[in-house]
């Protein structure tokens, strides 16, 4: 009875450490449950100054932090500058020195990531009402665009997106000049529609960032701005007067005045590419996993050369065919012909589809016993027997070969996967079988393992299960754990139920 | 056919389970080491032999190829015997000749053997056929049991043994299996075969069952199965209860056939005893396992323990 205390510990643990891991791998950093492909988006910043012949030394200030981001890769070094970044009052910053710098400096800087989630839904306003600034004639034109944007709109929203157009689009309108007259650059008439819409107690600022949608290069930051509407935060694009998912965008922080910072150089300008590529969700959390120096990343099976990962990919889904075997054996009590036979049927059967699978092994193992039973009649003796059935096999492999070639039936070429050395014996026990318990045995036991297979089969080709597997080889110990816990169940077996049937009848 | 019952109702039977016999009776009675003596017949005769329990007489071992060819002239003596692979399973490779036509060997069937098939089953033991795990194997010649007569008309082919389950050498439960024609004069009880429950107090038969459902007569010979009675009851619990004392198996199962001369004789021990016993005997095993757990820390021999079951458990 010592057993079972010792089973209970060792199954809490490998559950503890399989479901600790894969939980830290998902939630920390950022494996995927579920195959797929993600966007990865490149976003490249070239920057550009006349330097003065001295040191010089380029400061860019990076987007905002957003847990949501995960970045895969990022250039570090350019050309004679050294890079570091830096973190200032939660303003990440990228720095660029050198010593001399002489005539045109032109600096470019990559990062790569792909977005986890959609972004955190950010705070909402704290202050009840926004603040009202707007004064005198600006007061009184602001009033009036309020009132006719208002004629149309349904919704905060609504208002907010009529008064963006109107200010943007009807420039001439005498009230919309009296708002703009002191506005100086022609983006930040926002900042003024921010303060109109303020008068009617909506929220909303203007920010800076990127758009993540198609290619484009050269271009300089974007303002887009901020409407608290319904709750909630919306981001609506200034030209188009639609909102923007806030995943289709890179924002920089509040506040920042200048994006680039430049000592020992003039007439500096920063412009931005993008451009996207679909990777493997795999691929990237290793690469995520690397780039922020995690020991755990780097112990995945990503990590091997690409031929040796897919050995492994096959190697690690066995498992799971034990365990199909196990529960259909122990929990449901499911007779097979060899213990783990059908989990190389259920391989074989990957290569082949199921049904073709089906076929062949039903064709080989027919012709065989056949072959088996006018063998019996020679009196050879058991090695060279078994010899003899292997060239059948091999024969029969052969044969459907070249036949379904001359047909041109290409799928019989499939048989090729069966493992031969198995076929054999599974033929030699069902012979022996078949004469010392008839053909009943022999079908139940043949449907056992065949049903046993196809089960097996149809878990292993899961390619949810193989994502798990390959990207959580952990899962193996929580895999064990169940085993194990299996390995000590000594309740009823579901046939069971059936087979001592009988016995509870005087009961009722 | 398929009817269902559910776990609840079985755990009130009594019934032990597949899962439950290896997890908790074979895994925590029977260790590892001592399988040899039960998996391997020719030493489970030599212990037994040893210590005086009755077993059929041993003829002689066909341990190499080279005694293969020699068969012709060992045998040429003999008219009935038995040969069987040392470590064989479930019957398997068991070759009954019971008579001689001429130059060939007689079948209980009444069909011939050649002595060139005989050799090749021969041969066939050695390299492993019928041995678990296809292991190299011997082959044991014994000689023919001269069955009792008891349990004329109650088979329908072939004599049946009967089967005790001993756990820590006390008897537990006992019974007996009837072929007939449908299992095709084999003890199988999926396959058509009558369980025939044995009292343990008496050596009566309790109730049979074919294909799980209660039956009086047999199907074929149409014997009425509550008259059988095994004879030397007695003597044949304390034989298998010894068995308990030589192998140290905590959860054995012993086959006994009654000869007419010698009585009841060892034919083989089982360390992996199946549970369709409790089918036969219409009880689940548990209630009397618990029983016997209640007697650990007594120290009692053999009769003494057969004596204790055959009170408990009549």
């Amino acid at each position: 009875m010592k057993a079972r205390p010792q089973i209970y510990i060792m199954v809490s643990l490998l559950l503890f450490i399989g479901l600790g891991l894969t939980i830290y791998k998902c939630y920390v950093l950022g494996f995927m449950f579920t195959p797929g492909t993600e966007t990865v988006w490149q976003v490249q910043a070239r920057m550009q100054f006349e330097a003065e012949g001295g040191p010089a030394k380029v400061i860019l200030t990076m987007n905002a932090p957003d847990k949501s981001i995960r970045p895969v890769f990022r250039e570090k070094f350019f050309e004679d500058y050294e890079c570091v970044f830096v973190n200032e009052d939660g303003v990440r910053k990228a720095v660029w020195t050198r010593d001399d710098a002489q005539g045109m400096q032109v600096i470019y800087f990559r990062a790569d990531f792909y977005r986890l989630s959609p972004p955190v839904e950010q705070v909402p306003p704290t202050d009840e009402n926004p603040q009202d600034v707007l004064e005198g004639p600006q007061r009184l034109a602001g009033e009036d665009i309020l009132l006719r944007a208002s004629e149309t709109a349904t919704s905060e929203l609504a208002l907010a997106i009529n008064v963006l157009g109107m200010m943007d689009e009807e420039r001439n309108d005498p009230y919309v000049k009296v708002l703009l007259e002191e506005v100086e650059y022609r983006t930040e008439y926002m900042g003024q529609v921010s303060k109109v819409i303020a008068m009617e107690g909506i929220h909303s600022r203007v920010v800076r960032g990127l758009r993540l949608q198609g290619k484009y290069t050269q271009r300089s930051i974007t303002t887009f701005i901020q409407v608290f509407a319904e709750g909630k935060w919306v981001l609506l694009d200034p030209k188009a007067l639609v909102e923007i998912p806030f995943s289709e965008v890179l924002l920089w922080p509040e506040n920042t005045r200048g994006l680039l910072d430049v000592y020992g150089g003039s007439n500096s300008s920063v412009t931005f590419s993008v451009s996207s590529v679909k990777n493997s969700a795999g691929q990237l959390a290793v690469d995520a996993a690397q780039l922020s120096e995690s020991k755990l990343g780097d112990f995945s099976i990503y990590s091997l050369p690409i031929e040796d990962q897919n050995t492994f990919k096959l190697l690690l889904l066995i498992p799971v065919g034990a365990l199909v075997v196990v529960v259909l054996r122990n929990l449901v009590g499911i007779r097979t012909s060899g213990t783990f036979m059908p989990i190389l049927i259920a391989l074989t059967f990957m290569q082949t589809t199921l049904l073709l699978g089906l076929l062949l092994f039903l064709v080989v193992v027919g012709v065989g016993l056949v072959m088996r039973y006018y063998l019996s009649h020679l009196n050879l003796l058991l090695v060279p027997r078994i010899a003899s059935v292997l060239v059948f096999v091999i024969i029969i492999f052969a044969a459907i070969g070249i036949a379904s070639h001359k047909l041109g039936w290409h799928s019989g070429h499939a048989v090729m996967f069966f493992p031969m050395i198995i076929l054999s014996w599974t033929i030699e026990r069902r012979s022996v079988l078949w004469e010392e318990e008839g053909p009943h045995e022999v079908l139940i036991q043949g449907g056992g393992s065949l049903f046993t297979a196809s089960l097996a089969y149809l878990v292993m080709i899961s390619p949810n299960l193989e994502h798990l597997v390959f990207n959580f080889p952990e899962l193996l110990l929580v895999l064990l754990a169940i085993i194990i816990m299996i390995g000590s169940y000594s309740g009823f077996r579901l046939l069971e139920l059936g087979r001592f049937e009988p016995m509870t009848r005087s009961d009722e | 056919m398929f009817k269902f019952t559910t776990p609840a109702k079985l755990n009130k039977a009594g019934v032990i389970g597949m899962n439950r016999r290896n997890v908790e009776l074979i895994a925590q009675n029977n260790p590892r080491r001592l399988y040899p003596l039960v998996d391997d017949k020719l030493k489970t005769k030599q212990v037994t032999q040893g210590v005086g329990i009755a077993v059929p007489a041993m003829i002689g071992v066909v341990r190499t190829q080279h005694h293969v060819g020699q068969l012709g002239e060992f045998l040429s003596d003999l008219k009935g015997f038995v040969i069987k692979p040392s470590k064989g399973s479930g019957g398997k490779g068991i070759l009954v000749i019971t008579g001689r036509d001429g130059e060939d060997f007689v079948k209980p069937s009444g069909s011939c053997v050649t002595l060139k098939e005989l050799q090749h089953h021969v041969s066939s033991t050695l390299s492993g056929l019928y041995s678990l795990g296809g292991n190299p194997d011997v082959a044991m010649i014994e000689t023919l049991v001269e069955f009792s007569d008891v349990f004329e008309g109650f088979s329908y082919e072939g004599v049946p043994d009967v089967r005790v389950i001993l756990f820590r050498g006390y008897p537990v439960m006992a019974m007996t299996r009837l072929s007939t024609r449908e299992s095709d004069g084999k003890a199988n009880l999926h396959q058509g075969a009558v369980g025939l429950g044995i009292d343990i107090a008496t050596g009566r038969s309790l109730k049979a069952v074919q294909h799980g459902k209660p039956i009086e007569h047999h199907p074929d010979t149409g014997r009425k199965l509550s008259e059988l009675k095994v004879p030397y009851w007695e003597t044949l619990l304390n034989l298998t209860s010894r068995c308990y004392d030589v192998t140290g198996l905590g959860y054995l199962g012993a086959d006994i056939v009654l000869d007419k001369n010698l009585g009841p004789l060892l034919l083989e021990l089982n360390a992996r005893p199946g549970l369709a016993i409790q089918i036969a005997n219409g009880m689940g095993m548990r209630p009397r396992l618990s029983l016997i757990e209640s007697q650990r820390g007594i120290e009692r021999n053999a009769e003494e323990r057969v004596a204790y079951a055959m009170e408990a458990f009549g």
